[in-house]
């Protein structure tokens, strides 16, 4: 028992949180763009797995961090553009569209390891760069945050200012204005003359975008190899903490960091030997009871909604 | 345009579909051409006992006791890239077709989870094909084989790495080898509590099915026999793939002080292997030579592993073809492999040359005990949950 609290009540463990929610992060700002565009996005996984292994094989094959890393965005902006070319300029049904394209995923990021490592494991037979991590300077030297702040992957970093991107973009941008009009009520954002078509494309593009992020960190960042398959449903557990999160970037953000720790959390336990099979389900218990949690709380603001209406109508019969 | 869209999705779906089954239903149409291929090595099985033993002659123009098969397959359970067994097996079946010039076709029959169910009749379509051997493994396959084999008697099965049930089931025309993993792990466990200095060790397993807790008692028991009060945090990420959840739990268990760390979850452990990179502690290799693997694309990987402890599944395979050859397979019976005969065991390699010689004399001594049956390492197999829960209980 004390081996835990031992383990939970340090520096790392906070360092390891934040290092944990990292991938999260980003697959929740990937959710939530594109639920915020009227779209549910489910590739967001498959998106992270397409930009990892881009990432691992234009730095091997480029020598070049830069290039790398605007390789594996542009593929995720493609994934994000793929998805959105089936579903709303086809009118392909939106879950059918993704199961096939995760499926597509699934194969295409094997055939090409393969194609260009021989390996269909892993790329840990080709070097491949990695994304370095930052010493933040005045933090750094602050006694349990420098600890806990610095040091991080820069993509760890990158992670926050994208919250903050989100959050104006969606908040303060005629283009996330327009995101927000099209996923409420497209047809009512038709009737003022804009296009939900070029809307909906534009936040599956951004959403894309964010997905490749988490990708590269998985395959850059936290690691410095691309595993098949190294994802292992982290994007899900974006879009989990994006629907927590109330289509609001820091509250998915802080759902991301809750799974991240129930997830760090779980990591110690087992460790000290707690029953694994129970520890392991920890980060999705959570998310089920964040979700629960969500929809009561939706329930109760929308029966108070009703009632103020009621209240309202009543109140204008009474003037009349 | 719509039509061109139509297509397109078509073959993202094939696409899809072919990269994660594998082309196991092309071969419904020359189910009846191919009989006749397959009889000239019926005979191979009964006889096979009376040849005498020739030296290893393995080239095709020898004095070999059966045809040389001319057309191979490969049935791989799940797919290609474990890192491990599967791959070893596929590297050693192309080595023997580019050396007997053979037709080689390896089937990757999808993953356990979602295409199992067709793994029966996908086997039985390739044995209609007419194929010389099959070679086949891994315990996942096990009531495939069993179900499959002693239909198609004329055609001989090399099976690795599955302990089959030769009893209940009437197959002359199989040979099924496995490999004592404990044993390796066993060795593992002794090279890490010599090289340990904090006394604590890690090990990280995939899922908690027979074969890893099998390298997990072994493990832990070669551990205790040189340092009896060793701790030894165990740890499992329930996936093969999830290299981050692997790199997590070992840096949880260096938090605990842990300085030398074992994996047995597959391509996962790429996870623990740079944990011993980054935080300079130790890991001990499994399932390959992983000191050769990263000695050119990461040299500061290869250096934190002290030693590479493998099932030698290219070795066997390629011993039992050549015995085959000479025929000598002993047909209808289970072997099992272990360190007496090095068909699992450390890898002799550089890194291992390198260690101390205080630890290389200890791993010696426990091979010559393991080979003599002076040590009889523990198994996993058969055991109940609550002896392995004590297993796990006695090294904390």
């Amino acid at each position: 028992m004390s081996g835990i609290w031992s383990s939970i009540l340090t520096a790392s463990f906070l360092f390891t949180i934040i290092r944990v929610s990292t991938p999260l992060i980003f697959a929740s700002m990937s959710s939530l763009v594109a639920r915020r565009g009227g779209v549910t996005n489910i590739t967001i996984d498959s998106t992270m797995l397409m930009s990892a292994l881009t990432g691992v094989l234009v730095s091997h094959y480029t020598g070049n961090l830069f290039l790398s890393i605007v390789a594996g965005m542009i593929v995720g902006i493609i994934m994000g553009v793929f998805m959105g070319y089936f579903h709303i300029m086809m009118r392909t049904n939106m879950i059918l569209t993704g199961v096939a394209i995760n499926t597509f995923t699934n194969g295409a990021t094997v055939m090409f390891l393969y194609a260009f490592t021989g390996d269909k494991g892993s790329s840990s037979n080709i070097s491949s760069m990695a994304i370095p991590n930052w010493e933040i300077p005045l933090i750094k030297d602050i006694p349990i945050l420098g600890d806990i702040l610095s040091g991080h992957n820069a993509l760890t970093y990158i992670a926050f200012v994208m919250v903050i991107l989100c959050w104006f973009l969606m908040y303060r941008t005629p283009l996330g204005l327009r995101i927000r009009a099209v996923g409420e009520n497209d047809k009512a954002a038709r009737s003022v003359g804009e296009s939900p078509t070029r809307v909906k494309l534009t936040a599956l593009a951004l959403s894309g975008f964010f997905a490749s992020l988490g990708g590269l960190y998985m395959s850059m960042g936290n690691m410095t190899v691309f595993i098949t398959g190294m994802t292992a449903g982290r994007g899900f557990i974006g879009v989990a903490a994006d629907s927590m999160g109330r289509g609001n970037p820091v509250g998915a953000m802080l759902a991301s960091l809750l799974f991240g720790t129930a997830s760090a959390v779980a990591n110690v336990l087992q460790i000290n030997s707690f029953p694994t099979d129970l520890v392991m389900a920890i980060p999705y218990v959570v998310s089920i009871l964040g979700i629960i949690i969500y929809s009561a709380r939706e329930k109760h603001k929308q029966q108070r909604l009703v009632r103020q209406g009621i209240a309202q109508a009543e109140r204008l019969a009474a003037g009349k | 345009m719509k039509k061109v869209i139509a297509l397109l999705l078509a073959l993202v779906m094939v696409l899809g579909l072919a990269a994660c089954g594998g082309d196991t239903s092309t071969t419904k149409t020359e189910t009846d051409q191919d009989t006749t291929a397959s009889t000239d090595t019926s005979e191979t099985t009964e006889d096979a006992d009376t040849t005498d033993d020739t030296a290893e002659t393995t080239d095709e123009t020898g004095d070999t006791a059966v045809a040389v098969p001319e057309r191979i397959v490969v049935v791989l359970p799940n797919v290609r890239g474990d890192g491990g067994t599967h791959d070893l097996a596929c590297r050693a079946s192309e080595a023997i077709a580019a050396e007997s010039g053979a037709e080689l076709k390896i089937v990757e029959l999808g993953k356990a989870v979602t295409d199992a169910a067709k793994w029966e009749a996908a086997m039985l379509d390739l044995c209609d094909e007419g194929y010389d051997l099959v070679i086949t493994g891994g315990s996942l396959m096990k009531d495939t084989i069993e179900l499959v084999a002693p239909q198609y008697p004329e055609i001989p099965f090399i099976c690795y790495d599955v302990a089959l049930d030769f009893d209940s089931f009437d197959m002359p025309n199989v040979y099924s080898m496995d490999f004592y993993q404990n044993e390796a792990a066993y060795l593992a466990g002794v090279i890490a509590a010599k090289s340990s200095t904090t006394g604590k060790l890690g090990f990280i397993g995939a899922t908690k099915i027979p074969v890893i807790y099998d390298f997990m008692v072994g493990f832990i028991a070669g551990a205790q026999a040189v340092n009896p009060d060793i701790q030894v945090a165990t740890a499992f990420t329930n996936d093969y793939n999830d290299a981050a959840l692997a790199k997590e739990l070992s840096l949880a268990q260096v938090t605990a002080g842990a300085d030398v760390l074992f994996p047995s979850c597959g391509n996962a452990a790429a996870g623990t292997y740079e944990v011993a990179r980054d935080e300079g502690v130790y890991a001990i290799g499994n399932d390959q030579d992983v000191n050769a693997k990263y000695e050119t694309t990461d040299p500061d990987i290869a250096a934190a592993i002290l030693a590479s402890v493998m099932k030698k599944v290219d070795n066997a395979v390629t011993t039992a073809y050549n015995r085959y050859l000479e025929g000598t397979l002993p047909f209808g019976t289970q072997e099992t492999v272990g360190v007496a005969t090095d068909g699992a065991g450390v890898v002799k390699n550089a890194a291992y040359e390198a260690l101390p010689q205080e630890v290389k004399d200890t791993v010696a001594d426990f091979e010559a005990k393991i080979t003599s049956g002076e040590v009889v390492v523990p198994t996993a197999i058969g055991m109940s949950a609550e002896e392995i829960d004590a297993v796990i209980a006695s090294a904390q």
